[in-house]
């Protein structure tokens, strides 16, 4: 009685286009006054518990490092490095594009705000060049959407908090099956572009290369310091977080003297909210999360998913349709923490690590963020190139197309993910 | 029929879900299936110190919860874990089992708590990367990983480490060298492959931690009698049965340990040790007087 | 009325941005002092820990306060784009009012809850463990302002002439 109520009452709420945080706390507290058996307050306790992590402080930090990186000229000259090195290929702007909007999603996490910080840089540049709005739209959307899958990466933070698997690992094994969706999409985009004629945007040239490179030099120190940090065990997550903002901050503030103490206020600020949206919704779902274990939710959907198969590789199969779907629908966070608990419950049947179940369910999800409805860095590229939603769907499609072979490679084919995270421990 | 829901925060096999799942075993099969039991395991409910307030508000009706945990409820639970207050384990049961333990289990009832039984963790034992440790002197700037307790900070302080609190896990942070040891319970050691990194353990058996078997004290005084004997009577059992698993276990653990290359010191200088801390019965955090009494009379029967 | 509201709602939001800065900046110097203290220094701090947790859950709450009056926490938009303008209107209210019920129960049972457990302490600290979870009473007032702000001008149809 209580689980099916809790569904409906989301599902209403979701349709009435409620906040997702709260349309969660809501039918939580629905659900919790009908049963009648548990006193509210658990509501509060789970709340607070629900993001009181130094795991999760790796959220509003990521956020700020993106925030900061972006005011300060940092992603900037990235951006124009990586222009530099790829853009005298034929559709060599679209990808510079997918590489930037990989790269700069993991940073603050949130792909839709990146989406925008690097789209509103990147689609006017394409356009100029003579590509397709719609497609250049496509391109920044499908980068940015699977940049969650490189590390660093919200959903992978998200991931371990739920499971205890090691944040560090699973960023390590997000490093091949993101590059492996970087070629692939890089292999669609050019496809594209030398059919329809794009031109490419500068020269090669050397010279253009080391500038750019001297220019980026500094900046090239935050994603090294994240990567480089997290991958060798220096630091956790959250720690190498902390010391990428106080070096983009430094960077900024006085090398490159963008950022002025005025403009603290605003940074710290903007990412506290970013960071708290996805916090929010952490804290109302673990209201939700609190109740489905207690209603045994998650063993009796694992239990309905195993009774159409016990067979692993059909299991994953199904696995990866549920969560497609899922993600289509729900946003990205909220799926994790619905889902998640029901995924890992069937762990012992699939035979494989939960690491890889975690890249495989981030992989997922962040394809979700590329349709429609809830496809939010559809919705932002959108928003920037301006076109409608329909136009940019269909241009997503040949991505959407290599992505779910991708997809297959990554559930079927454990040493993509298994062989770096075994590199971490 | 009834339908007890039982929480612990550690996945199936480890010490508190041996107590618990032989609770559920032995109680439906007592009470013919009059009585079942729902484990709730991994921590889907909380951590320990929300399971202890939901059963406080009547959520969860039993939890399997280390002692840590319960200080924030009732301050005497500190008496458990004083540092080398038990020689072994057989001392162990006999005071936490006899009129002392009773006593501890007793006060439980004023924040709420029907004080069941005790099993275990097991004493918690010293390892670390850098050098062979027998005497307190051999600790003197080592980095130790210890949990977010005031009592285990000022333990280690006192014998002159240098106590890192850390969460776990902290497989990387002991492999670089971040800190050079940690101390837990001997499953700790070889569930985590500490072996792998930690050159030298020490029998220290610093700290006893053990569970205390719990139930809501409100929901206790609503069941008949005749289910309450059955309750009380299988988790006795079942926390005996745990405590006899856990100690059999740990002689093949050490045997794993040695032969995986850890070089074992068996008989530290515990008397060194003791006197290093003595003073620590006068620190704050015993400084309650009902719960200083019980120290007292604690560190007596030990002596 | 509504201007009575909208008033409050902007000053009160104003104090809670200030507030996010100061916690956001607190707790990003709590974790780099804490790196730089293990690391450089070779000494571990007791209380960082704990206290950036405490940051991180205050700055949850307040974060979503803001968030909220900014309207920027994201929902479901296929079916309500579907709606008739009246349709909108009315679901705006029925959503505005379900808000305030969830932030009603965050105030009276987030007091409630701290007084459940006002005799707790935090393990590092020794900090009374009723200011972590009085954030949530807290946070729950400010939301309820700005719930009763949005109601009230969903009810003016003020967000339809937006
Ligand atoms: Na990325
Ligand atoms: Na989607």
């Amino acid at each position: 009685m209580t689980a099916p109520l809790l569904i409906i009452t989301l599902f209403f709420l979701f349709a009435m286009n409620t906040p997702i945080a709260i349309a969660i706390g809501v039918s939580s507290l629905v659900s919790i006054l009908v049963q009648g058996d548990y006193p509210l307050m658990v509501m509060i306790q789970r709340m607070v518990s629900g993001t009181d992590s130094f795991h999760l402080m790796a959220v509003p930090l990521f956020m700020y490092a993106g925030v900061i990186m972006e005011a300060g000229g940092i992603s900037q000259r990235l951006i124009d490095f990586a222009n530099a090195l790829a853009g005298w290929l034929p559709g060599g702007l679209a990808a510079v594009t997918i590489v930037s909007a990989m790269f700069f999603a993991g940073i603050s996490g949130s792909a839709a705000a990146d989406a925008a910080a690097v789209g509103a840089v990147l689609i006017p540049a394409m356009k100029r060049s003579g590509y397709d709005s719609d497609f250049a739209a496509a391109v920044q959307a499908s980068g940015g959407s699977l940049g969650v899958v490189i590390p660093p990466s919200i959903p992978m933070i998200i991931f371990g908090f739920l499971t205890g698997a090691s944040i560090g690992q699973l960023f390590a094994a997000g490093i091949l099956p993101g590059l492996l969706i970087a070629v692939t999409l890089i292999g669609v985009s050019t496809f594209v572009s030398r059919r329809r004629g794009y031109a490419p945007d500068t020269r090669f040239s050397l010279k253009n290369i080391f500038i750019t490179f001297r220019r980026a030099f500094l900046a090239l120190g935050a994603p090294l310091i994240i990567l480089g940090g997290i991958l060798t065990g220096v630091f956790t997550a959250t720690e190498s977080a902390a010391v990428a903002v106080a070096y983009a901050l430094f960077v900024s503030m006085v090398i490159y003297r963008k950022i002025s103490i005025g403009d603290l206020f605003h940074l710290f600020r903007d990412g506290s909210v970013t960071a708290s949206i996805v916090m929010f919704i952490i804290a109302t779902a673990s209201v939700f999360s609190w109740i489905a274990a207690m209603e045994d939710l998650p063993g009796a959907l694992a239990g309905s998913l195993m009774e159409i198969t016990d067979n692993p590789v059909l299991l994953l199969l199904l696995i990866n349709g549920v969560l497609l779907v899922a993600g289509t629908f729900v946003e990205t966070t909220a799926a994790l923490i619905l889902l998640v608990p029901m995924i890992t419950a069937m762990l012992p049947s699939l035979g494989i690590d939960m690491v890889q179940l975690g890249v495989i369910v981030v992989t997922n999800l962040s394809i979700g963020m590329l349709t429609p409805p809830m496809g939010i860095c559809l919705i932002v590229s959108c928003s920037i190139s301006g076109d409608s939603l329909g136009a940019v769907s269909r241009r997503v499609l040949p991505f959407l197309l290599v992505l779910i072979i991708d997809l297959l490679i990554i559930t079927f084919y454990s040493p993509v993910t298994m062989w770096m995270a075994r590199l971490v421990r | 029929s009834m339908k007890i829901k039982l929480a612990v925060v550690t996945k199936p096999g480890s010490a508190q879900n041996i107590v618990a799942d032989k609770f559920k075993e032995l109680i439906e099969a007592r009470s013919q299936g009059e009585i079942t039991v729902k484990v709730f395991h991994s921590a889907s409910l909380g951590n320990e110190t929300e399971i202890l307030q939901q059963i406080q508000m009547g959520t969860v009706e039993m939890g399997i919860i280390t002692a840590g945990p319960f200080d924030t409820f009732d301050p005497i639970v500190r008496v458990v874990n004083y540092p080398f207050l038990f020689k072994d384990n057989d001392q162990a049961d006999l005071i936490l089992d006899g009129p002392l333990g009773q006593e501890i289990l007793k006060s439980l009832e004023t924040s709420g708590f029907k004080g069941l039984h005790f099993s275990e963790n097991g004493f918690r034992n010293l390892t670390n990367s850098k050098k062979a440790v027998k005497t307190p002197d051999d600790i003197k700037g080592l980095k130790i990983r210890v949990m977010a307790s005031a009592l285990h900070k000022t333990i280690w302080q006192t014998l002159g480490a240098n106590p890192t609190p850390m969460p776990w896990p902290i497989y990387t942070e002991l492999e670089q060298s971040v800190i050079d040891g940690q101390e837990n319970p001997l499953w700790v050691m070889e569930v985590y492959k500490f072996y792998e990194i930690q050159k030298y353990m020490t029998m220290t058996r610093h700290v006893y931690s053990s569970h205390i078997d719990v139930a809501g004290l409100k929901w206790w005084n609503a069941l008949s009698d005749d289910n309450r004997a059955l309750i009380a009577g299988a988790i006795k059992d079942a926390a005996i049965f745990q405590r006899t698993d856990n100690r059999a276990k740990n002689a093949g653990r050490m045997a794993l340990l040695g032969k995986k290359g850890m070089i074992i010191e068996q008989h530290p200088d515990v008397t060194a040790f003791r006197a290093r801390v003595a003073d620590l019965k006068n620190m704050d955090l015993y400084s309650d007087p009902r719960v200083n009494a019980l120290l007292i009379k604690m560190i007596e029967a030990t002596r | 009325m509504i201007r009575f509201f909208q008033t409050l709602s902007d000053g009160i939001n104003r104090r809670v941005e200030a507030l996010l800065f100061v916690m956001g900046g607190t707790m990003t110097l709590i974790v780099v002092v804490q790196v730089f203290s293990r690391y450089v220094l070779n000494h571990s701090l007791f209380w960082s820990e704990e206290l950036a947790r405490f940051l991180l859950v205050w700055l949850t709450f307040m974060g979503a306060c803001v968030g909220y009056h900014k309207g920027v926490h994201p929902g479901v938009d296929v079916c309500f784009k579907r709606f008739s303008p009246r349709g909108q209107q009315w679901a705006m209210v029925g959503i505005h009012l379900a808000s305030l019920l969830l932030f009603g129960v965050m105030v009276i049972k987030g007091i409630s809850f701290a007084w459940f457990i006002r005799l707790q302490i935090s393990p590092a600290l020794s900090l009374p463990k009723w200011i972590l979870m009085g954030i949530v009473p807290l946070a729950g007032v400010v939301l309820m302002i700005h719930g009763v702000r949005f109601l009230l001008e969903a009810l003016h149809g003020q967000d339809l002439m937006d």
